[in-house]
């Protein structure tokens, strides 16, 4: 009876403290050592829906490695516990999912899925996707939702279209609350392959940096002007002082500096130059002369960058393979063995830039639900020739997290991290393997059942086999 | 925080007042070795106002990269090295620091840490010029639109083509980077002078005389303004655009170009340069054999195609058509010559020999008219370069002038020989053992014909009697 009460205050905290608690009760320890293996004994009746457990066949983290006959615990939409001999808590709903691989969703870090194409030319830095994105209470992005979270797709950084600079991303999820939906927005500054547009963007944010800079100059100087010379002493001491502590020293009767207004379209350039955190430009790159046009730019402007490479089916990145791997990019490829132009020989440049220091990131080949549905499929090509496994799974979900700033939220199963995971019924490489259930928050939104029947919806897809219901068997 | 800016600011001037002050003295120290670039030949004065503004930029970007980085030093050693404006340098080195030639001749110590391309029983060679070219750089501002990477540029570099025309601007086959690409912006003044269209004939001569006049009370107010003092300026508000250009024509700071290929086109440009007194570049020129004189004294500069082949017309009583002998009569005249293939590009569908692969062997076509072979090695080194107005700079190897070098393995002339390296701003551009387009083709430098196993069509097996019997006087000759 009391190790009964025990296991009702440890359901009320957190996992965290079940350990301590339970080294403090040998009584429970007993009671837990008889229960069936590691799991407690089902109560019946009221299961504590703040904490789901997944009881996996094999995990997927991307830190570490893998788990078999693994658990994981969630409760509000993220993970608080992942491994093996796990304790969680008696009533938690627990997901039989012995048959399954787990493993985090995918995420594209560019696309324009389910989006209208426009004709945008030059610098719109004040333009963002969020200003066209209307997620639908069913569904939200895009025409068909149910087709890329088939594919196992459960991030998307979704990138305004046009050349030039033609604005700025937004991060989403693909399913989910809608309040959950937006992940970054805005997020990453786009940047199409044209030298001249690119360097004038910078060019005249330099400008308009000076121009805030020069007026407020003239403000100090006036404000000197004005100062009675009746302290001339303490003057010059507080002169070389920084101009942000100027307006402290001074009483409060006299006027704020007010910069001159920024071109809107140009304000994320100017923070971009001032390295604001959490900024960076995408710069497209489409062939190997793009990387040496756009980085004589980024000589003359230091800003935070990373690179998304065409590579297609026909590829010159040979030639730059070395210097962006010097740099230690970030680069989002394309999941092809590319073709050396005017030739027959393949080269393999998504395994030269990761052997050669650069941190890659896929995206599928084109927008279509097709294509990302034959992503992992493609990745499973890469790896027969010659990448490594670990890698090429960690280039669709953990670098995408990483260079969208989530690595923080998703990409990898740990700690901590939010439950967008997917469950397979096989290896993610393997071609006969596909998507059986898509989980956001913690909850299944997506499921195909095994006569191939899909039931896709928001929150509406009642997790696999509740627990109240089905009796978890032994091993 | 300002003053910590202004202190940078001045320090950053600093510097860069300290390296103008350094390519200053080079050119000073230069000139020892320079006048061999220098023949009177052509009359040259348009180059006068622009070549100490390039040449300064040119050095300046040079010691600034010195600054930051370490000198770079490429040698080419052993090679019999064809100076072009000067004699033949047998196993000789070619020494070039940062991209400038600094030492020439047998006996050149090297620097530690310099690369090294062994040219040993090979031909060295400045080089090539295209004066007509597309598709190798972008279409304008070509440092920016360039695709560095291109096929086309690495088949270029495979033909020894160092430095082309690329639209209006003379632009170098910097593969794999943009650094030093412009040699020259807007090289030339577009002029339109047909008979065909006498309206815009006669507006061109209109505003070339007005401009002229202009020029004269120009003249005229700068003699006069000491004495007089009501002396005025001409109005000078509508010279702009097109009469900007025609201002630097009469000036002599720009060159005119034009398309001319037949005699009465050539004659009336010749004409019109010498009324104006401009200097002008015609293009085509394949009856430039029949006024050979009238444009030699005219100081026409001359791009032409050698192997252009057209039929004389039967209605004139007066010599027409094309001669093989044109590039010969031309030089005889004076007229400064660059020689382009009939397609100035690079083609990859059909015209085999005919394009930029072949520029050294279209101008061994003009040998073939008569033309002398060290002639025909200018038309596309140093005269193609004096066509563009840039010989200051490339065009033939001497100290002082860019790196732009090509090794051989034989003559330049020769229908076998093939290019090794292709070297620009004293980088390895081209590695002909590197690439895949001529790697397979002689690896090992045998010059010998090869002989193939299996022909086609094969050849009959004739019974030795009925073998055709060559004839006896055939024999003898031989």
């Amino acid at each position: 009876m009391i190790a009964a009460t025990r296991r009702r205050e440890a359901t009320r905290g957190s996992i965290g403290i079940l350990p301590v608690l339970l080294a403090r009760c040998p009584t429970a320890l007993l009671a837990l050592v008889l229960a069936s293996g590691m799991v407690f004994a089902a109560e019946p009746g009221s299961p504590d829906e703040r904490f789901v457990v997944i009881q996996a066949g094999r995990i997927i983290t991307n830190a570490g490695k893998e788990i078999r006959d693994g658990v994981i615990v969630l409760s509000g939409g993220k993970i608080r516990n992942v491994g093996t001999g796990i304790e969680y808590p008696v009533n938690a709903k627990v997901i039989d999912a012995r048959d399954r691989v787990v493993m985090p969703g995918l995420i594209n870090p560019s696309t324009r899925f389910g989006l209208p194409g426009y004709q945008r030319t030059e610098v719109h830095g004040n333009w963002s996707v969020a200003d066209e994105y209307f997620p639908l209470a069913e569904g939200g992005v895009g025409v068909s939702p149910a087709d890329i979270l088939d594919a196992g797709y459960t991030a998307l950084a979704l990138v305004p279209a046009g050349v030039g600079i033609p604005g700025r991303a937004m991060v989403v999820r693909t399913a989910g609350p809608a309040d959950q939906r937006t992940l970054v927005s805005p997020a990453y500054l786009r940047v199409t392959p044209d030298k001249r547009v690119f360097r004038g963007a910078l060019e005249r944010a330099q400008q308009e940096i000076d121009k805030v800079e020069k007026a407020r100059q003239e403000f100090e100087k006036k404000q000197q002007g004005q100062k009675p010379p009746t302290q001339p002493a303490t003057q010059p001491a507080t002169q070389p002082a920084a101009a942000g502590t100027q307006p402290a020293t001074q009483p409060a009767t006299q006027p704020a500096f007010q910069p001159p207004p920024i071109d809107p379209a140009h304000q994320v350039l100017v923070d971009l130059i001032q390295k604001k955190p959490d900024l960076f430009a995408l710069l497209e790159l489409n062939d190997a002369s793009d990387y040496v046009q756009m980085s004589e730019v980024l000589k003359k402007f230091d800003i935070a960058h990373h690179f998304l490479a065409r590579n297609g089916w026909e590829s010159d990145l040979n030639y730059v393979v070395a210097k962006l791997g010097e740099e230690k990019a970030r680069i989002i490829l394309q999941p092809v063995i590319s073709r050396v132009p005017a030739s027959a020989e393949r080269i393999h440049l998504v395994r030269l830039f990761a052997q050669a220091g650069c941190e890659v990131s896929l995206m599928p080949l084109d927008d279509s639900a097709r294509e990302h549905q034959r992503m992992l499929g493609r990745v499973a090509n890469l790896v027969r020739e010659g990448w490594s496994r670990e890698e090429a799974l960690k280039a669709v979900t953990l670098h995408p997290a990483r260079l969208l700033g989530l690595d923080k939220r998703l990409g990898s199963i740990e700690k901590d991290k939010e439950a967008d995971l997917i469950f397979l019924d096989g290896d993610p490489l393997d071609p006969r393997a596909r998507v059986r259930e898509v989980m956001i928050l913690g909850e299944i939104v997506h499921r195909v059942d095994d006569v191939g029947q899909v039931e896709s919806g928001v929150g509406q897809v009642e997790s696999a086999r509740p627990a109240g219901s089905v009796e978890v068997p032994e091993r | 925080m300002t003053v910590l800016r202004a202190c940078l600011l001045w320090a950053a001037l600093l510097a860069s007042a300290a390296a103008l002050a350094q390519p200053v003295s080079q050119p000073t120290t230069e000139p020892v070795t320079q006048p061999a670039s220098q023949p009177a030949s052509a009359p040259t004065t348009t180059q006068a106002a622009s070549k100490p503004t390039t040449t300064a930029t040119t050095t300046t970007t040079t010691t600034t990269q010195a600054a930051k980085e370490k000198d770079r030093y490429l040698a080419v050693i052993n090679g019999r090295v064809h100076t072009v404006s000067g004699p033949v340098l047998e196993r000789a080195t070619v020494l070039s620091k940062n991209g400038v030639i600094t030492a020439l001749g047998p006996d050149v110590a090297l620097p530690p840490e310099c690369e090294v391309v062994d040219a040993t029983g090979l031909d060295v060679y400045p080089g090539l010029i295209a004066a007509v070219a597309s598709g190798i750089h972008g279409p304008t501002n070509p440092q920016d639109t360039t695709n560095v990477y291109s096929l086309n540029m690495l088949i270029a570099l495979a033909g020894g083509i160092t430095t082309a025309l690329a639209g209006n601007d003379v632009a170098k086959l910097t593969f794999g980077s943009t650094q030093d690409m412009v040699v020259k912006s807007n090289a030339y003044v577009s002029l339109t002078y047909t008979t065909r269209n006498p309206l815009e004939r006669a507006q061109l001569r209109a505003d070339l005389e007005r401009v002229r006049t202009y020029l004269r009370d120009l003249q005229k107010f700068e003699r006069e303004k000491a004495t007089k003092k009501d002396a005025k300026p001409p109005d000078k508000d509508w010279l702009k655009d097109k009469y900007e250009n025609y201002r630097k024509l009469l000036q002599h700071e720009a060159t005119a170009v034009t398309s001319a290929p037949e005699t009465h086109e050539l004659r009336d440009i010749a004409e019109l340069a010498s009324a104006y007194d401009f200097a002008v570049v015609v293009r085509g020129a394949y009856e430039g054999w029949t006024v050979a004189p009238l444009l030699g004294r005219a100081g026409v500069r001359a791009v032409i195609t050698p192997r252009e082949d057209r039929y004389p017309d039967e209605r004139f009583n007066r010599p027409t058509g094309s001669s093989i002998e044109n590039a010969r009569m031309l030089r005889e005249h004076g007229v400064t010559l660059a020689v382009v293939p009939q397609t100035p590009m690079v083609t990859l569908w059909g015209l085999a020999g005919r394009d930029l692969l072949q520029l050294n062997l279209e101008a061994a076509f003009a040998v073939r008219g008569g033309l002398t072979s060290e002639d025909a090695l200018r038309t596309i080194t140093i005269d193609a370069a004096r066509v563009l107005g840039v010989d200051d700079r490339v065009g033939s190897l001497e100290v002082g002038k860019d790196a732009d070098i090509i090794v051989c393995d034989g003559d330049l002339l020769h229908y076998m020989t093939l290019v090794r390296y292709t070297i620009v701003n004293g980088r390895v551009a081209y590695d002909k053992s590197k690439e895949s387009l001529y790697a397979h083709i002689r690896p090992t430098g045998q010059r010998e014909v090869p002989e193939f196993d299996d022909q086609w069509p094969r050849r009959l097996q004739w019974p030795e009697e009925m073998q055709p019997q060559r004839h006896r006087d055939t024999e003898d000759r031989r």
